[in-house]
């Protein structure tokens, strides 16, 4: 494993000292090996395989957005690459510095600024994980609304710059519906806020910034709406026969305007996972790896691997149906009512109800599918979750088509998770053996290459709320087409030196730079 | 190198650092190389000999509090403290750990305390020499820190007892004061043995051991154990000791009670001995009161800031730990904090003003006036 001596000019070095102090920064070996990677996968298979991503070269702590502005002010003079980085629970390679440079990590911004019980909204820094967050708010008796499975390492303004979406974003809106007014550092070294402009008429600016992924600007304050936390929350689940029959059954229920806050569709596999681990103790083998580990006792998993469409159609076989789970939430009466209504329409499209316990035992472990990594590489799978999205004439083709042709490589399940008026998302879950450093390496690029051409094929979008990072970053001429020159107009503007997050969210090389200007 | 703990080493590195939200460290720093996930993964990489075992790997060991919140909140239980106690254990024995480490044996070696002071002298003056002349199967463990820091909570121990009239408690007269806990927390292994084997030959006459210092029950309990020095049930919580009293004694209360207290959980008494309910409950049998609880209260403790040796090497940070800790204590406009480690205390009575800051017992005392008889 090898780590890079840092390259930094000493004048710049010894100006982010006497701007954050010595404990304000950092250039030891080992405090860079910790900022090679996010959660992203691929990262994570190297690191299987002793192998690192690039190193930054250093690593900054600010406390507050007058000392971002220097920072960028420094790195701008001395022509150094930035990187924000809030939890490191990106899925899409989004912190790593690709071209060295400065790691920004947010984490020191972590504070509630303002918490408007009137207008209800809430002022936090950039830096503050969604945990903490959300805690803080629930203990005021209010929610915000968002809770992405990785709320526990996720931060604020890693929401803000990959458009993150929680698991109830069906009722509450992805962190772009709920964002009111945000202040910014950009690459130019300005501080921007958002706020005179979104509230007169004209453009929402909160929306040129967020998505951005750190290649325009370091969010450093964001406001939020909030709500107060519901009155009651009801819970149910249905068994539909196949999944275009549920996903037709959902449509009809978002386009009622009906807004359950979990809408969780699971195919085949997915579903066979969700009813199997029913009531689990604490201490229980993870659910995935529970299931694959009987197979294991019957054939090797690996072997069974080796082909993994037969492992599908088994599954297929053996399973019966696919389930979906709801969740209501908010004023008794209407929570009642929309109970109703959604459970009318599930029958009348010939599901079979399964009482509210799959979908409450699904709230109770929320979170745990997140920890399902660990356990899964360590007996020699890899595994990883592709989330795209489409309108609702897409979905059935985009399901039936990934699952075939992904199957080829992987084994593969999946849920449509996120739904409204217009579509959803579907989040593919695929695991596969790990054979060999560059082997796997390889197949995982071409899974991810299938998956991303396919969609874009089948007129779906390549990503719903895990950002596009260096994963998905190739693809992204085909997703914006000629809408790219926006993007190119602004990256010139906002970030003239090409020092912010380089390598991320769409190639920006000089000659494609120089064409834009 | 550190292979048997190969699963949890693997886990954390393939982990999303699920567990970021919960280490005050990382909320505190930042620093993703001193979250949970980053110590391991870099501990894995060195189980691995892809990193060597250096001056920095061992300093990396340090800049934990071994609080378990990281544990807590981890779906596989996995538990960092202990891989980082063998982690200094290797460090100190292949000269590799931080000065400030060795500096503090150097200190600990003048009189078997971390204060570098003859504690058993001070423990005179803090309780009457009767204490001291009974030959008694039970015997009060003050704890080095204890006697230190806060030696009032030794005298309200003893006066309690007293109006409890339990008057067969003796107090530990050997001139070691110290179960031994600062030195194997620190790495250091074979002077922790040497001192634990001296004091199980003494503790072994007694039938009972009681103690205030959550720390030292787990230590005198647990780890003694693992070096085949177990002192079994002989060892004995404070708490545990006072319950069936407090239960069944008929005492009068002081009517002066009715203060508003905040009851801080140290990590070792929730997370190490799971006592949770026990000191709330003799709260509320003897007052009444129900403790106002921090925002994280029980098994979700937050840290003072001073467990294990994390302040040794890191003494703002610990301080900055303390004082987000603190700051919740006035945002509820609460005056008095009750909590039961000696190291806790200490690092409150430090980083407030106007606070009061009390054990337990302490507290029982000030509000128990006498038996009725
Ligand atoms: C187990 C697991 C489950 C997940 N589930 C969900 C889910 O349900 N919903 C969802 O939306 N996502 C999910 N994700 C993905 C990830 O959590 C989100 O992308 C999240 O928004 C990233 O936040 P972060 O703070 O960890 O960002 P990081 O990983 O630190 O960074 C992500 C990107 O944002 C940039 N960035 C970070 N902070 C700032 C800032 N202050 N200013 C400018 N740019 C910044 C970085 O440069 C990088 O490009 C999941 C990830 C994991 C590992
Ligand atoms: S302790 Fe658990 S939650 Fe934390 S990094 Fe390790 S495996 Fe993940
Ligand atoms: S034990 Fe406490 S301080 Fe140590 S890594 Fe875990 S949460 Fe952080």
């Amino acid at each position: 494993m090898i780590i890079e001596a840092p390259r930094i000019k000493k004048a710049f070095l010894a100006k982010i000292e006497t701007l954050l102090g010595s404990n304000g920064y950092s250039t030891k070996t080992i405090d860079r090996f910790n900022y090679t990677r996010d959660s992203n996968f691929r990262s994570t298979i190297k690191a299987y395989y002793n192998k690192t991503e690039a190193a930054p070269d250093l690593i900054v702590w600010p406390k507050n957005t007058e000392q971002v502005q220097k920072l960028v002010k420094l790195a701008i003079r001395h022509r150094v690459p930035i990187v924000p980085f809030g939890g490191g629970s990106g899925v899409s390679g989004g912190t790593i510095a690709v071209k060295g440079g400065m790691i920004i990590d947010m984490k020191r911004m972590h504070r509630i600024l303002k918490l408007d019980t009137k207008n209800l909204l809430v002022t936090a820094q950039a830096g503050m994980l969604g945990k903490i967050l959300e805690d803080e708010l629930q203990r005021q008796g209010y929610t915000l609304g968002h809770f992405p499975s990785s709320i526990l390492c996720a931060s604020l303004g890693g929401y803000l710059a990959a458009r993150s979406a929680g698991q109830q974003s069906s009722r509450y809106g992805k962190i772009e519906d709920m964002v009111r007014e945000m202040e910014v550092v950009t690459g130019r070294g300005e501080i921007v806020n958002t706020r005179d402009v979104s509230n007169t008429s004209g453009m929402d600016l909160n929306q040129i910034f967020v998505g951005s992924e750190g290649t325009l600007c370091l969010f450093t304050t964001a406001t939020l709406k909030i709500y107060p936390l519901p009155e009651t929350q009801n819970f149910q689940s249905v068994r539909f026969k196949n999944m275009r029959t549920a996903i037709e059954a959902i449509r009809r229920i978002m386009q009622l305007g009906i807004k359950p806050s979990v809408v969780r569709l699971y195919d085949k596999l997915d579903s066979l996972l969700l009813l199997s681990t029913k009531s689990p103790s604490r201490k229980k083998r993870d659910d995935l790896t529970d299931i694959l580990s009987k197979l294991i006792k019957y054939q090797s998993l690996k072997t069974a691997l080796a082909m993994p469409q037969f492992l599908s159609a088994l599954v297929h076989a053996v399973s019966t149906g696919c389930v979906v789970i709801f969740v209501f939430e908010g004023h008794k009466r209407i929570v009642k009512e929309e109970e109703r209504l959604v459970m009318e329409i599930s029958k009348n499209m010939g599901g079979e109800t399964l009482g509210p316990d799959p979908a409450k035992h699904w709230m109770e472990n929320r979170y745990r599918v997140s920890y399902e990594a660990s356990p899964l590489f360590y007996h020699g799978l890899f595994t990883d979750t592709i989330e795209v999205a489409g309108t609702w004439d897409v979905l059935p083709v985009l399901y039936k088509e990934m699952i075939k042709s992904l199957s080829q490589h992987a084994l593969i399940m999946a849920h449509l998770s996120h739904v409204y008026m217009d579509g959803g998302s579907f989040y593919f879950t695929f695991v596969a053996p790990l054979t060999g450093s560059k082997k796997t390496e390889i197949l995982y690029d071409k899974i991810w290459d299938k998956a991303m051409k396919l969609v874009q094929k089948l007129g779906g979008v390549i990503s719903h709320h895990h950002g596009i990072g260096r994963l998905k970053m190739k693809h992204m001429a085909t997703e914006w087409g000629n809408g790219a020159e926006i993007y190119l107009k602004l990256k010139h503007y906002y970030d003239p030196y090409g020092i912010m997050n380089p390598g991320k969210l769409y190639s920006a090389d000089k000659k494609i730079m120089e064409k834009a200007a | 190198m550190l292979d048997q703990f190969e699963k949890q080493l693997e886990y954390c590195t393939y982990c999303p650092r699920l567990c970021q939200s919960a280490c005050p460290v990382l909320a505190t720093e930042g620093n993703e190389a001193h979250a949970p996930w980053g110590i391991m993964q870099t501990l894995n990489m060195v189980r691995r000999g892809e990193i060597p075992f250096d001056e920095e790997i061992a300093a990396l060991s340090y800049q934990c509090l071994t609080c378990k919140a990281c544990t807590e909140q981890c779906h596989h239980g996995n538990e960092i403290p202990p891989v980082l106690h063998e982690v200094r254990k290797l460090a100190v024995k292949h000269d590799l750990a931080p000065p400030e480490i060795t500096g503090f044996l150097e200190k600990f070696h003048r009189h078997n305390n971390p204060f570098s002071k003859d504690l058993l002298q001070k423990l005179k003056k803090i309780v009457p020499a009767k204490y001291f002349q009974k030959d008694t199967p039970v015997i009060y463990f003050a704890s080095c820190t204890t006697i230190a820091q806060c030696p009032e909570v030794i005298r309200d121990t003893f006066e309690l007892f007293e109006k409890l009239k339990i008057d067969f408690v003796g107090i530990y007269p050997e001139s070691i004061q110290c179960c031994g806990y600062p030195l194997i927390t620190g790495g250091l292994e074979d002077e922790f043995v040497e001192l634990a084997e001296i004091n199980f030959n003494t503790f072994k006459q007694y039938k009972t051991i009681i103690t205030g210092s959550p720390a030292c029950v787990y230590t005198l309990r647990e780890t003694y154990k693992e070096y085949a020095l177990g002192l079994g049930s002989r060892v004995v919580s404070i708490n545990e000791f006072l319950e069936p009293y407090l239960h069944n004694i008929n005492y009068q209360i002081k009517k002066s009670i009715r203060t508003k207290i905040i009851y801080h959980d140290p990590c070792y008494s929730c997370r190490y001995l799971h006592e949770v309910d026990r000191p709330r409950e003799l709260i509320g049998q003897v007052t009444g009161i129900q403790p106002v609880e921090f925002n994280h209260h029980g098994e979700k403790t937050a840290c003072s800031g001073q467990g294990g040796c994390y302040s040794i090497m890191n003494k703002d940070v610990s301080d900055q730990i303390c004082k987000v800790r603190l700051e919740e204590v006035y945002e509820k406009n609460i005056q008095t904090i009750i909590t039961q480690c000696p190291s806790c205390i200490h690092k409150f009575r430090k980083n407030s003003n106007h606070l009061i800051i009390k054990d337990l017992v302490s507290y029982l005392n000030d509000c128990i006036e006498g038996t009725k008889d």
